[in-house]
Order: C-alpha cells, then sequence, then structure tokens
C-alpha cells in the first residue's frame, strides 16, 4: 500500500552516510512488510539497497547472509556437499505464508528484524547458530547470536537506527545432522509451531531451536543428546507456559504441547 | 489432489450437446487474463471513493472533522453521513420478518458506529491514493461503548445493548412446528439433547467487491458496474434510494471473481458510489481492499443450536425440538433473516420425521452482518439432521447407514411433503447413497477401520445423506419475485444470441446455456453466443443465488426457443407451400412430415423473416421470443457423501484419506461444470469443518481479517475425490434440472464432522465443535485422557 506518512526515500551509499537517527526514519530493503501495513510514525525510509551488499558469500568458515539477501536468492543457493544442515535452507524458505512473490522481494534480515514469532528466517538462524552483525550509528559494530537477538514478539535488540547488516552462519553448524519439525493449519499457513534439532556429528552436541510456539526463539544446548525427561524439564525451565504465543492460529497450551512433542520426536531422530 | 469420476466424460461430438462434459467458453478470457473486471473498466475522467471506517465496534461519535482532507491537493470531496444519508436511502432487507426489531441502516453511520469497518466517510479524489491518504486526514472523534459480541450474553436479562433504541437485541423470532411434537416425544424410547455450534465464517471471494458509476446528466440516467451476483434486483432496489426512476438505470456486471452468496445483497459503497457519481457529475470508483472485505462484506453461518431429539429404539427419529440462537450481526442486510428460516425449514433433511419443533431467535451483535453464504442455512440444517442421524446409530449401537435407510421416503414416496411443509419435488436417495458406497468401496472401508483401530489408530469413516432446496423459487415464496427471464434471438444471419436474466457469474452458464439452446434449436454450440449480467441486454431477471440458474433460467430460455419453433413453422410452411400443421421440425430443420428430404434451415428462415418479403400473412417480421418462467415449486437435489479420516491423536489434526460424493442435481446439462461445482463445494465445506472461522475479540475487534489468520483450505489441502451421481430429473421444470451449485458445501461438513467423531468414538468422545482444528481435536482428546 502506500504510505502516506513518508515524505522521503534516502539512497545513501554507504550506512555511515545516515549519521544521525531521528524518530520517524525506518531502514528499508524488501519492504515486503513495511508496505503492507500503514506506518504512521515513520517518514523517512532509508533504502538500505543501495549499499550493494553481496547477498551470499561462503567461505570455509561459513556463510555470511546479507541482511538484503532475497529470500530466494537463499532458497536457490547451492551449499558444499558437506553443509548438510543448508538443507533447512529450503524448508525454511517454504514456511513463509507468502507466495513467490513475497519470495522475490523479502529479505533475510527484513523477516528477521520483524522478529515475529513465526519468522522462518529467525527459526533457521537462530537453530545454525547464526550470528548477527550489529551496526549502531555512530559506533563500532558489534554480533549477538540470532537467538538472544529476537527478545519478544516484535521485539529485538536493535537500538534505534542500529543497522542489521549480515547474519554469519557457522560452517560448524552447517555441517551439522538436522530435524526439522513444522506445525501449521493448513499446508503453506503460518506456523504454530517450528522446531529444529542439530547435532554435531563429530562431538554429538544436541542443539534445540524453539521457534513460532513461543514468543521468541528459545535454544537448548546439550553436550549430547538428553533422556527424554531431561529435554522435557530443560523445556520447561527455558519456556514457561507464559512464554507461549496465544493468538488465532493456536492457544499457549496446545502450541506447549506440541513443542514437547516434536522436540522429543527431534530428540528420538537425532538420537539414531 | 485427485479426481476420479465415475466414467469418464463422453464428448463423441455425434452426442447431444445436453449431457456432454464441455470446458467452458468462459475459461479462454479468464485464462489469458483479458476478461474485465470491475476495476478493469475504464472510465474517462473518473473519481475514486474511499470510505473511513470505524476502528470501533461500538462507539458514538462526538465529531468528524473533515477539513484537513478536505484540503490536500486532488481532493475533490469529503462526505458524511449528514452530508449524504438523507439522499441515498437506507438498505433493504427483503426478507423482515414479523415483529422484527432492526435499526434504520443507513448507508454511513450516523451518531455512532457498530461495527468494526462501518462507514462513517466517504473521500473522493482524483487518484486511488490520493483519497487513500486523505482518509488519514478524516479526524473522528470516538467515545467507545462496551461491545455485544456473544449472542447468548446478548439475550440475558440486563445486556448491553446493540442498538439501545431497540430497547433489545433480539432482531426477530421464528417459529415452525410440524406435527404433534408433544406426542412424538411421549411416544419416544429414548430423547437426547445436541448442542450444535455452526462457527462464523468469511466468504473469501478472490476479487472483492468494487463497484463504478457514472452518471449521463445529458440523459438523467446512471450507469452502474458492481462487482455482485444480482444487477437485476440492485436496479429494482437501488432507484428508490437514490431518487432516479427505474428506467434511468442500467446496472452491468462484468466478470465476477466469486460470490458465494457474498455478492447478493446490496451495499452501502453501492449507493454512495452512485449517489456520488450523480452528485459531482463524474464517473466515481471504489474498489474494496482485502481487509476491508474480511471486515465489511458478509458473513455467514453463526448460529447456536439446542436440540432435543425423540426417537425409538429401532432408529426411527420420531421429532427434533431446536432452538436456534443466530448471531446476525449489526443490521439486516438483504437476506439476513430469511438464512436462519431456511435452517429450520429443512432440518428434517431427507427423513420422514412426525415431528419438528423449531424456534429461531436472531441476535443483532457488534458485528459485521451474517447473510447468505454457500447453501445458507441448509449447510447448518445439513449438519444438524445428520450429527443427529450418527448420534442415533451411536446411542442405540446401530449401523448408520441403516439409521439413514429406516427413516428416509422411498422413491415411489415422492413427490413427498415434509414435516416442514415442503414438497420434495423427486427423489431417491436409496439409490444415491448405494452408488456412494460402492464408490466409497465401503466394505474395505470398514475394514481398514477395523485394521486401524486394531492398530490403535484413530481411523474414522463419516457420510451424509443430504438433500436441499435449490431453484429459488416460486414468486410466493420470494420477495422480489422467484420467475426467471430468458430472451433468444435468431439474427438475419442464422446466428443466435440467447440472453439470460439469471446473470451467470463463474458458474459456466454461457456454456450450459449454449448447450441447451444448441440441442433445442438443432445449431452448433459455436453458433450460439450468451449474453448476461448487463440490465440494458437481459432486461429482466432475478439473478443467480440458491442454486437457481440452470433450473429457470434455463427453462425460460428453453420456453423462448419452443417459442420461436412454433412462430417459425408458420412461415416454413409458407415457403414451403404447406400448412403450418403439416411441418415439422427436427435437427435444426423444417419439413412437410414425410419429406424430410425438402427441408428448410434456420439461416434462410431467419434471412426471410427480417427481409421480410415473402412473410405469410400475419407473421410478424424477426425471430425473437422471451420468456418468463415462474417455477410451480423448489427443486430438491440430493446425494451422499462417504470420506474416510485419520486423526493424530497427538497433535489433533485431522486428515482426509478419500472423499466420496455422489450427487444427484436431476438432469445434468454439463457434468464438467457439475463436477467442478461440486468440487469447489466440497472445498469450502472442508475450509468450513476444519479451519475456517471468523474470530471477534472481546472488543468486536477483528483477528481474522486476512489470508494471514482466516484459514482457507489450498490446493494441498484437498483429499482425493471420487465423483459420481444418480439423476432423477425434477418435474418442476421441463429440463429436468435441480441445481448442483451448493451441493458440495452441504453435503460435506457434516460427512467430515461425522467421520471426525467416528474416529475418536473409541475414546469416548461424541461431540467437538466446529472447526475441527487440530487444538480442538486435540483437546477432547486430552479431556478423555488421550488413550484407547
Amino acid at each position: 500500500m502506500d504510505l502516506n506518512t513518508i515524505t522521503e526515500v534516502l539512497r545513501p551509499a554507504e550506512p555511515e552516510a545516515v549519521k544521525n537517527w531521528h524518530s520517524g526514519y525506518a531502514w528499508l530493503a524488501g519492504g515486503t512488510w513495511l508496505f503492507s501495513e500503514p506506518q504512521i510514525a515513520t517518514h523517512t525510509l532509508i533504502d538500505i539497497e543501495s549499499f550493494n551488499w553481496p547477498s551470499l558469500v561462503a567461505s570455509p568458515e561459513g556463510l555470511e547472509i546479507a541482511a538484503t539477501c532475497k529470500v530466494i536468492e537463499l532458497d536457490r543457493f547451492t551449499p558444499p556437499p558437506e553443509w548438510k544442515a543448508a538443507q533447512l535452507f529450503r524448508k525454511c524458505c517454504r514456511s513463509f505464508l507468502a507466495s513467490f512473490k513475497i519470495w522475490n522481494e523479502a529479505t533475510v534480515g527484513g523477516n528477521i528484524v520483524m522478529s515475529l514469532p513465526a519468522g522462518p528466517m529467525i527459526s533457521l538462524t537462530a537453530a545454525l547458530e547464526g550470528i548477527c552483525k550489529l551496526w549502531p550509528r555512530n559506533e563500532a559494530s558489534r554480533e549477538v547470536p540470532v537467538a538472544d537477538f529476537v527478545t519478544g514478539n516484535h521485539a529485538n535488540a536493535l537500538a534505534p537506527g542500529e543497522l542489521l547488516r549480515s547474519i554469519f552462519l557457522p560452517a560448524s553448524a552447517l555441517k551439522k545432522n538436522y530435524a526439522f519439525r513444522r506445525f501449521t493449519l493448513t499446508h503453506l499457513g503460518r506456523s504454530e509451531a517450528l522446531l529444529i534439532g542439530t547435532r554435531c556429528p563429530e562431538r554429538g552436541e544436541f542443539v534445540l531451536t524453539v521457534t513460532a510456539s513461543t514468543l521468541r526463539p528459545v535454544q537448548l544446548r546439550f553436550e549430547t543428546v538428553p533422556a527424554a525427561e531431561t529435554l522435557k524439564n530443560a523445556l520447561d525451565q527455558a519456556a514457561p507456559f507464559e512464554l507461549y504465543l496465544d493468538d488465532v492460529h493456536g492457544s499457549p497450551g496446545h502450541r506447549q504441547h506440541l513443542t514437547y512433542y516434536f522436540a522429543e520426536q527431534i530428540r528420538q531422530e537425532l538420537s539414531a | 489432489m485427485s479426481t476420479t469420476t465415475e466414467k469418464p466424460p463422453v464428448t463423441k461430438s455425434t452426442q447431444k450437446y445436453i449431457g456432454r462434459a464441455m470446458k467452458r467458453v468462459e475459461d479462454p478470457r479468464l485464462l489469458k487474463g483479458v476478461g474485465t473486471y470491475v476495476d478493469d473498466v475504464q472510465l474517462a475522467g473518473v473519481v475514486h471513493a474511499e470510505f473511513v471506517r470505524s476502528p470501533h465496534a461500538n462507539a458514538s461519535i462526538k465529531s468528524i472533522n473533515t477539513d484537513a482532507a478536505k484540503k490536500l491537493p486532488g481532493v475533490i470531496g469529503v462526505f458524511t453521513g449528514a452530508d449524504i444519508n438523507e439522499k441515498a436511502g437506507t438498505i433493504p432487507c427483503a426478507s423482515p420478518l414479523p415483529g422484527g426489531k432492526s435499526p434504520v441502516h443507513t448507508v454511513l453511520a450516523g451518531s455512532r458506529v457498530y461495527f468494526v469497518g462501518h462507514p462513517v466517510a466517504v473521500v473522493v479524489a482524483k487518484t486511488r491514493a490520493i483519497a487513500r491518504d486523505a482518509l488519514e486526514l478524516v479526524e473522528v472523534d470516538y467515545e467507545p461503548i462496551p461491545a455485544v459480541i456473544d449472542p447468548e450474553k446478548a439475550l440475558e436479562k440486563g445486556s448491553a445493548l446493540t442498538h439501545p433504541e431497540l430497547g433489545t437485541n433480539v432482531a426477530f423470532t421464528w417459529g415452525l412446528a410440524g406435527g404433534d411434537v408433544d406426542a412424538a416425544f411421549k411416544e419416544a424410547d429414548r430423547v437426547f439433547k445436541l448442542r450444535i455450534l455452526h462457527q462464523r465464517v468469511t466468504p473469501m471471494a478472490i476479487e472483492p467487491r468494487g463497484c463504478a458509476a457514472s452518471w449521463h446528466s445529458g440523459e438523467s440516467s446512471l450507469t452502474l458496474w458492481t462487482s455482485t451476483q444480482i444487477p437485476h434486483l440492485i436496479r429494482t432496489l437501488l432507484p428508490g434510494m437514490i431518487g432516479i426512476p427505474e428506467n434511468k438505470l442500467r446496472v452491468v456486471t462484468p466478470e465476477v471473481g466469486g460470490g458465494f452468496g457474498s455478492k447478493l445483497n446490496l451495499y452501502s459503497e453501492e449507493a454512495v458510489v452512485s449517489h456520488l457519481a450523480m452528485r459531482l457529475n463524474r464517473p466515481t470508483k471504489w474498489i474494496e481492499g482485502r481487509r476491508e472485505n474480511a471486515a465489511v462484506t458478509i458473513h455467514g453461518r453463526d448460529q447456536i443450536g439446542d436440540h432435543e431429539v425423540a426417537i425409538k429404539n429401532d432408529g426411527t427419529v420420531l421429532a427434533i425440538r431446536s432452538n436456534i440462537i443466530a448471531d446476525i450481526g449489526s443490521y439486516l442486510q438483504l437476506l439476513t433473516p430469511a438464512i436462519p428460516t431456511l435452517t429450520g425449514l429443512m432440518i428434517g433433511g431427507c427423513y420422514k420425521l412426525k415431528a419438528v419443533k423449531v424456534d429461531i431467535t436472531g441476535v443483532h451483535t457488534n458485528k459485521m452482518s451474517a447473510d447468505a453464504y454457500r447453501g445458507a442455512g441448509r449447510p447448518e440444517a445439513t449438519y444438524i439432521i445428520e450429527r443427529v442421524m450418527d448420534y442415533v446409530a451411536d446411542e442405540l449401537g446401530l449401523d448408520p447407514i441403516e439409521v439413514r435407510l429406516k427413516n428416509m421416503p422411498q422413491s415411489g414416496e415422492f413427490p413427498f411433503t415434509t414435516i416442514t411443509g415442503l414438497q420434495y419435488d423427486s427423489g431417491n436417495y436409496q439409490a444415491a447413497l448405494e452408488k456412494a458406497k460402492e464408490l466409497a468401496q465401503w466394505p474395505r472401508l470398514l475394514k481398514e477401520r477395523e485394521n486401524a483401530r486394531a492398530e490403535g489408530r484413530l481411523f474414522g469413516i463419516g457420510l451424509s445423506t443430504y438433500v436441499e432446496i435449490c431453484a429459488l423459487g416460486p414468486s410466493k415464496i420470494m420477495a422480489a419475485g422467484g420467475w426467471e427471464w430468458g430472451c433468444v434471438r435468431i439474427e438475419i444471419s442464422g446466428k443466435v444470441t440467447v440472453i439470460t436474466g439469471a446473470t451467470p457469474h463463474g458458474q459456466g452458464q454461457e456454456t450450459s446455456f449454449a448447450q441447451i439452446a444448441a440441442d433445442r434449436l438443432g445449431i452448433p454450440i459455436e453458433d450460439i453466443v450468451v449474453l448476461r449480467g448487463d440490465t440494458a441486454t437481459a432486461h429482466f431477471g432475478r439473478d443467480t443465488y440458491g442454486s437457481r440458474a440452470t433450473a429457470l433460467g434455463g427453462t425460460a430460455i428453453a420456453m423462448s426457443i419452443d417459442k420461436i419453433i412454433e412462430k417459425t413453422k408458420t412461415l416454413a410452411a409458407a415457403l414451403l407451400e404447406a400448412a403450418p400443421a403439416d411441418i415439422e421440425f427436427a435437427e435444426g430443420k423444417f419439413f412437410v412430415r414425410g419429406s424430410e428430404a425438402k427441408s428448410i434451415g434456420w439461416g434462410q428462415l431467419a434471412s426471410e423473416a427480417y427481409v421480410a418479403k415473402n412473410l405469410p400473412p400475419g407473421f410478424e417480421p424477426g425471430l425473437e421470443a422471451s420468456s418468463f418462467f415462474e417455477p410451480p415449486n423448489c427443486t430438491f437435489p440430493f446425494g451422499t457423501h462417504i470420506c474416510a479420516v485419520e486423526v493424530d491423536r497427538d497433535t489433533g489434526q485431522v486428515k482426509i484419506l478419500k472423499y466420496t460424493a455422489v450427487d444427484d442435481c436431476g438432469k445434468q446439462v454439463n457434468p464438467l461444470l457439475i463436477e467442478g461445482q461440486v468440487q469447489g463445494g466440497i472445498a469450502q465445506s472442508l475450509g468450513a469443518a476444519l479451519m475456517e472461522r471468523t474470530v471477534y475479540d472481546e472488543n468486536g475487534q477483528l483477528l481474522t481479517g486476512e489470508f494471514m489468520d482466516y484459514a482457507i483450505p489450498r490446493a494441498l489441502d484437498i483429499p482425493e475425490y471420487a465423483l459420481g451421481s444418480t439423476e432423477t430429473p425434477s418435474p418442476s421444470n421441463l429440463l429436468g434440472v435441480k441445481g448442483v451449485g451448493e451441493a458440495g458445501t452441504i453435503g460435506a461438513t457434516p460427512c467430515i464432522g461425522n467421520a471426525v467423531i467416528d474416529a475418536l468414538s473409541p475414546l469416548g468422545i461424541r461431540h467437538v465443535d466446529l472447526p475441527f482444528t487440530p487444538e480442538r481435536v486435540w483437546r477432547a482428546i486430552q479431556e478423555k485422557g488421550g488413550t484407547l
């Protein structure tokens, strides 16, 4: 839709050109959400696509995904064969309640900074132990794990004006075995629960990432695959009932149940 | 999704057109994207309207300040209820019930708003974007008032009132009694109670509504293009609202991207846009947004019913006593009160009950109005009676099929008069049931269930044997006439133009009406053009709803052709130098009885009829006839649906494994179109059964206002279909057709519901409220301990 409060669109060559951050500014990338509803508090858009960041940079250390990387680019990325968990890219890209038109424009960074519980790019990058590179205004850059970046429903660690530059997925995570579980009311519908488990083939480390069912990602780490009871107890500790989302797609009770259920399935799958 | 049809469509070129599975002539233009929808209508100098809508479900309006909006460059005008309401009339209800209490429904809000989305003001601007910008500049000072949301609480003493001036939230009450209910309950061996909720659903047509109006000042006439099912009814109703004569209004309905009853209405926006076009002397257009569509286009269903059922131990259902609360929302739309009455009339389904008593209370709440949505009252009735049948079987330990067979009328009993006073035209319910069993491989399904249950799986089989009321209807039961009109013209070239007042809008009747005409005239279908959707062309019509178009509109066309044939015999007789009584007509040729080799075809006769040089005395030039078909009765299609489901006990998710439908819509004109209607209907019914629900929060905010939150089935959610049919002609029209537009939506929800409950029955679960979302099913399992 037209954003009738916008009076200016800036296209700086580099982020440093935006020295002073004002209330009413908003970074613009794909814009699929930004243009989907009125933004009454926003008067200036700063288009970060003008920075021309390379979308995907693969190296032996891992994969750097620019915040401006289109979902479709990630979906089509061909990973090295040893990055087994990169198969999650496609699964998570297809976990959007969105058409291919959205995939063509929406960005990975946009989905993460939206910080909705069912953001599938959050599920993906949190599960693959992604690190957000953040560029504050007029300060040195900082790094925050994706699992910590999203702090609640539509809330995150960004300070005013701070920019998500990229998400780095370490090769060590990409080489892990994984298990994926997602629950929706309809095929291609919004996720009621999306859980991803990974296990390091060498060290046996087990990581479970819970998204969509909870207000923010919940990540549990174990040195090895835990016993069922241990996992459930850890979930109870990390995700109290109040942390489960309540909306038309599911109640906290059902989401908690699904979380337990899929967590155990993942535990069993990765135990094999 | 895949579909297995009972037998492959026959398309031999020698076959008559009626009965052939023909692709729609409409499809190429739609598939190529060259069809014309309302938003495609280009009008020179058009201006755009957008509506300021209430964000509150219930609030008084203290003030409206339009100054800033009016000053925005490009804005042509901003109008409030105070500016327009007295000049644009009030929204009509065609089905008010005696004693009903409902508010005056002005086109824009007056001093109060009654639902989220209630139009408060309208902005007109040079572009749509400017109009939308200007919406933000209209300052409305609201004073929110607690909303009335729960229809049952709304009936409690001391409840807040949706419309305080009415002194009650009861919009109407309606009762129906047939047979001696008290005696039937005394006769009963058992009595049980069922409480059934039909959730509110949103039609969500892919093309939202929209309209454009152009005032022709020289002629003082108005043309309204609108995405509607009912251009003729609008032409009847709108003139009185906006103050022009009926014969100065032309209503055009171009392509319509889905109606399902939601466009069977005259809405505020149509009246406002028409008024503005006249007032501003500028063509004016409004196109509804998706969120607007979800909020301010009518909703469907939303009934709560408490049912008491009297039965004998042999499975005979004696009587039903029902109290139904219908949450009708804030205002009456065109057919709002009529919808729940259809539930009452059809509550006996295809069974011989001794007595029925139905009491319906329509309740005003601070929501969008409920009105006709595909099936309109009959899905609710069918769900009730079909749940009752399964409940009876469960209660008595009987086979659900045997219970149904025990209570059905035999085919020889038709026309069958129901206990609610309807006369079912024709039927053979047992045949449809038997065929569905065969197609579904019933014994195999039973075996599969047995095996699944032995493995601890929740496998269920459900069926519904439904009957519905279609081809609405005789004029005596319809507020604005229940006839339909058609016109046929043999052009001078011999080509044929068919004009229908039935206004098909996606059903494919440009094809099926051409099939009817081609067979009756004995000409190739390619020579026929079917016109519809323009009151300047189709002079009369009562339009399409209630699966009426083919039964009534098709019959009107057939009648017109018969008139032309009779007239043409006189001309043919003159040309063949014979007596008119000796002329016969067959396969498009007129000939003297016994001399078929010497015949005359339509081409020569049409030329003679229009050139008019050799006409017999008294022969009026031209070959055109029109007809009004007044049906003697409604039609009553029926069928049996069977499905198998499996419930995931861990998540509550229902998976439909196989779906079988045998529908009897009378004589079939185009089996391919029928299959499409059944498929689409089942898909919508599946949505209502498993996922769709319109949710308002306690403040009256709509939580399901877009596809992100309102779940509808996608292709991947649709199961494998096995479709079949029986063909029991209707005696109510000369074509013998009944109608099929709503069959799927009526038969499928109870079928799926019964299957889900059957799947859960080993856990002792006998009831779950619609829709069967994973969460509801899971909760039901949890409440029973989740174990076998």
